[in-house]
C-alpha cells in the first residue's frame, strides 16, 4: 500500500483527507483487517451530502415506473414552490412529455453540443443561456430531453448519455430551481457518469423480486460514486402487506424507503390513455415524499 | 518499444553499479532509515543519505518540532525555539524544509514537518520530482530500482485464491467503448472527466528502473484529486484538463502498458500505465471484468499482441479448418487491459464483459 494508493485519495500520512485508519502502516493482516473496517465504517458515513436536494436522478427497473414517478415528483415539487426542470435522460421510451402535458418534443440535447462546439466548451452555464428550441415549457415546467434512438442504425447510447451527463454537471441552478433527471432503465446507464453529478438518487421499486435486486446494485454503486442521498421510493403498491414486506427487504439491502406510492386507477386510467398525470391521491403521495426529500 | 531485456541481466549490472559507486554513510543516516525500514543497513541509509545533506540530516533528525504550538496547523514551519537548539538560522531550516519536501522527504503534517513514515510513503513521494535529479544522481535511482529485484514477466496463471490486490486493471477505453454495461469506474475517459482536478508527472517507478525498456516516456503518471494537488505544491507535474489526460493516454495506445489503478470503484489517486520493465504493482494487479476473444477467421496471424501481452495470456495456436496459426488468448489468464484489442489491425480481438459489478470493491475495503 503506497500513498499514493490510499483508498480515501491522501497523498500522504496526516494529510487532511488521512484518517489513521492504519492501512498504510498495518504490519499484520489483523491491522490491515481493522483499517478495512474503519475505512468502510468512515467511507459510509462520509458520504458527500450537500445541504439541499438540487439534482435529482431517478432510476430503477425498466416498468417500475420511473416515467410516472418523475411526473408526479414534478407537480408536487411544483406545488412546494419550486421551478422544476426535467431531463428525459431515457434514450428509448418516448412518453414524459406527453405525461407532463408537453406540447411538441424539444430538440434534442445531443444537437446542442454538435451544432454549437462552443457550448461543449463551457465549464458552466444556468438555464437562461439554453437556446429556446432546446426547451419546451408548460405551466413553468422546463423539459429537456437527451434525444431518442429511433433509427436502429443509429448505435449506441453513448453519445446521447454523454450530453446528458455534461448538462448535468455544468448546469447550474438558481435559487428555487431543482433539476429531475428520468434515467434509463436498468443498472447499465450508471456506466455513463451521468449520476456522478447528481446529488439525489431516487430509485423506483415496485413489489417484485427482480426490481428489489435492482434497487439494491443501484444503491450499492451510487455509493461507490459518493453520492450520499440514496432512497428508495415504492411504487404501484396494492393495499396489502407488500409494502411492509418490500420495505424490509430494501432495509437489507441498505436502501432507505422515502414513500410510497399506492396503486391508483387515476394512474393507470392516463397511462393507458397517454394523458398528462393530473391532480389527486398519487400527487398528495409524492407531496409526502418531497417533503420528506427536503 | 525497444527490444526487450533480460531482467537478470538488468540487474546484475543494476548491482554493479551500486557497488562501483559505493560511498561511506554518516550514523545520523542509519538512524534515519531504521525509522522507515528498519534492518537495512546498506541501501535506505543510502538513499536517504543522497537526498538530504548533513546540515538537512540534523534538521530531520530533529523533527518533528516538540515547540511546535498545535494552533500552527499543517505547515512546513518551525518554532525559534527549534532553530535556536540546533543553532541554526531559522530562514535556513525553512529553506531546507522546503527542499526535502520538495524532493518527497518530509511531510506537512498536523504536527509541523515531519519525516516520510512508511517506506511506500517515501517511494511514492521520492521518485517523482525529476527537478533535483542532477543533485541526486543516478546511483540515488538505482538505490531504489535494487530494492525490487529483478523485473521479470508476470507469471502466468491467477493470483493465489483469497489474494486481496490492492490495484485493479481498468482497461483500455478504446477496447470497450461498445461493449454494453461498462461502467464508470471502468471507463477510463468517464474515470478523468469526472475528476476535479488532474496533473500529469514524471512515473516514480519508471524513474527507479533506469534501464526500462518498454518505451514510454517519463511523463506518465496521471495523479488526481488531493495527490494532484499534493505534486503541484511540490512543483512537480503539470495540471491537465481532462481532455488533455485523455490525449495523453491515446498517444500511450501504441505502448503495450496497463492502466492500473487503486482496487475500489472512486479513483482519487492515480491512472498508472504500466510496463512489467518498471512496475511491480502489475503482478498483483486484479483483473478488469472483461477478457479479450479472438475471431480466428479474422486474425492474419501478425503477432502484434503476442508480443504486447504483459501476461503472457495470448500465443498462436492451430484452429481447425482454419489454415495456419492463429491467435488465442486464454481465458484464465488474460486479466482484460485491453491493451491487445486497441492494435489488432484485423479486428479479430474484441473484448467480452464476463465479470458482475462486484468484481470491483466499492472502496478498498478488501481485507
Amino acid at each position: 500500500m503506497g500513498l499514493f494508493h490510499c483508498p480515501l485519495g491522501a497523498p500522504y500520512y496526516d494529510d487532511d483527507a488521512c484518517i489513521d485508519c492504519g492501512l498504510c502502516y498495518a504490519k499484520t493482516s489483523e491491522e490491515r483487517v481493522e483499517a478495512s473496517r474503519k475505512i468502510r465504517e468512515y467511507m459510509k458515513a462520509h458520504a458527500p451530502r450537500t445541504s439541499a436536494v438540487s439534482k435529482v436522478a431517478i432510476c430503477g427497473k425498466g416498468g417500475s415506473g420511473k416515467t410516472t414517478v418523475v411526473a408526479l415528483l414534478t407537480l408536487a415539487l411544483k406545488e412546494a414552490g419550486r421551478r422544476v426542470i426535467v431531463i428525459d435522460a431515457d434514450e428509448s421510451n418516448p412518453g414524459l412529455g406527453r405525461m407532463l402535458g408537453i406540447i411538441g418534443e424539444p430538440k434534442p440535447l445531443s444537437d446542442l453540443f454538435n451544432e454549437d462546439g462552443l457550448f461543449s466548451e463551457r465549464e458552466r452555464f444556468y438555464m437562461d443561456d439554453i437556446p429556446p428550441g432546446f426547451v419546451s415549457a408548460v405551466d413553468g415546467v422546463r423539459f429537456m430531453a437527451v434525444g431518442k434512438i429511433l433509427d436502429p442504425f443509429q448505435g449506441c447510447a453513448c453519445s446521447l448519455a454523454e450530453s446528458a451527463r455534461q448538462i448535468v454537471e455544468k448546469l447550474e441552478l438558481k435559487e428555487g430551481e431543482v433539476l429531475i433527471l428520468d434515467m434509463e432503465a436498468g443498472v447499465e446507464s450508471f456506466g455513463r457518469g451521468v449520476e456522478r453529478h447528481a446529488d439525489t438518487i431516487l430509485i423506483v421499486v415496485e413489489p417484485s423480486f427482480e426490481s428489489i435486486m435492482v434497487a439494491g446494485r443501484i444503491a450499492q454503486m451510487a455509493q461507490g460514486m459518493g453520492i450520499g442521498r440514496v432512497g428508495a421510493i415504492l411504487n404501484k403498491v396494492a393495499p396489502d402487506a407488500m409494502a411492509s414486506r418490500t420495505t424490509k427487504e430494501l432495509e437489507k439491502k441498505d436502501v432507505k424507503v422515502l414513500g410510497i406510492l399506492n396503486y391508483s386507477p387515476e394512474l393507470a386510467e392516463a397511462a393507458f390513455e397517454g394523458t398528462p398525470v393530473k391532480y389527486g391521491v398519487a400527487v398528495t403521495e409524492a407531496g409526502t415524499i418531497v417533503s420528506a426529500l427536503m | 518499444m525497444k527490444k526487450p531485456l533480460d531482467p537478470v541481466e538488468v540487474y546484475a549490472k543494476l548491482k554493479a553499479r551500486i557497488e562501483e559507486n559505493k560511498f561511506p554513510i554518516e550514523p545520523v543516516y542509519f538512524e534515519l532509515a531504521n525509522k522507515i525500514f528498519p534492518g537495512d543497513k546498506e541501501i535506505m541509509p543510502r538513499i536517504i543519505a543522497r537526498m538530504a545533506n548533513a546540515e538537512q540530516a540534523k534538521i530531520v533528525a530533529a523533527l518533528p518540532d516538540p515547540d511546535l504550538p498545535p494552533s500552527a496547523g499543517r505547515s512546513l514551519e518551525v518554532s525559534d525555539a527549534f532553530a535556536r537548539k540546533l543553532g541554526m538560522d531559522r530562514a535556513v531550516i525553512t529553506k531546507h524544509i522546503r527542499e526535502l519536501f520538495e524532493k518527497g522527504l518530509v511531510f506537512p503534517t498536523k504536527k509541523g514537518p515531519a519525516m516520510a513514515r512508511t517506506f511506500l510513503q517515501l517511494h511514492d513521494a521520492a521518485l517523482g520530482n525529476p527537478n533535483y535529479d542532477k543533485s541526486l544522481g543516478r546511483i540515488y535511482y538505482d538505490l531504489w530500482g535494487s530494492i525490487e529485484g529483478p523485473m521479470t514477466k508476470p507469471v502466468p496463471g491467477n493470483l493465489p485464491a483469497g489474494y486481496a490486490s490492492e490495484v485493479r486493471v481498468v482497461p483500455r477505453w478504446p477496447s470497450i467503448k461498445d461493449v454494453q454495461g461498462v461502467q464508470a469506474f471502468e471507463d477510463a475517459r468517464a474515470i478523468l472527466k469526472s475528476r476535479s482536478l488532474i496533473a500529469v508527472m514524471r512515473c516514480g517507478c519508471k524513474a527507479s528502473h533506469t534501464d526500462r525498456w518498454c518505451g514510454i516516456p517519463d511523463e506518465s503518471c496521471i495523479t488526481v484529486e488531493r495527490t494532484a494537488q499534493y505534486n503541484l505544491d511540490r512543483k512537480t507535474g503539470r495540471k491537465i484538463s481532462a481532455d488533455e489526460a485523455i490525449s495523453i493516454i491515446e498517444k500511450y495506445d501504441k505502448f503495450p502498458t496497463v492502466h492500473l489503478a487503486v482496487n475500489q470503484r472512486d479513483v482519487t489517486q492515480l491512472l498508472c500505465n504500466c510496463h512489467y520493465c518498471c512496475c511491480l504493482a502489475i503482478k498483483v494487479a486484479q483483473k478488469s471484468r472483461f477478457i479479450c476473444e479472438v475471431d480466428p477467421k479474422k486474425c492474419k496471424g501478425c503477432k502484434v499482441c503476442v508480443e504486447r501481452c504483459q501476461f503472457s495470456a495470448t500465443s498462436m495456436k492451430k484452429y481447425e479448418g482454419i489454415e495456419g496459426e492463429k491467435a488465442f488468448s486464454d481465458p484464465d489468464i488474460c486479466r482484460g487491459c485491453g491493451s491487445c484489442v486497441i492494435t489488432c489491425k484485423s479486428g479479430a480481438r474484441s473484448m467480452k464483459l464476463v465479470r458482475p459489478i462486484e468484481h470491483v470493491p466499492e472502496s478498498l475495503s478488501i481485507y
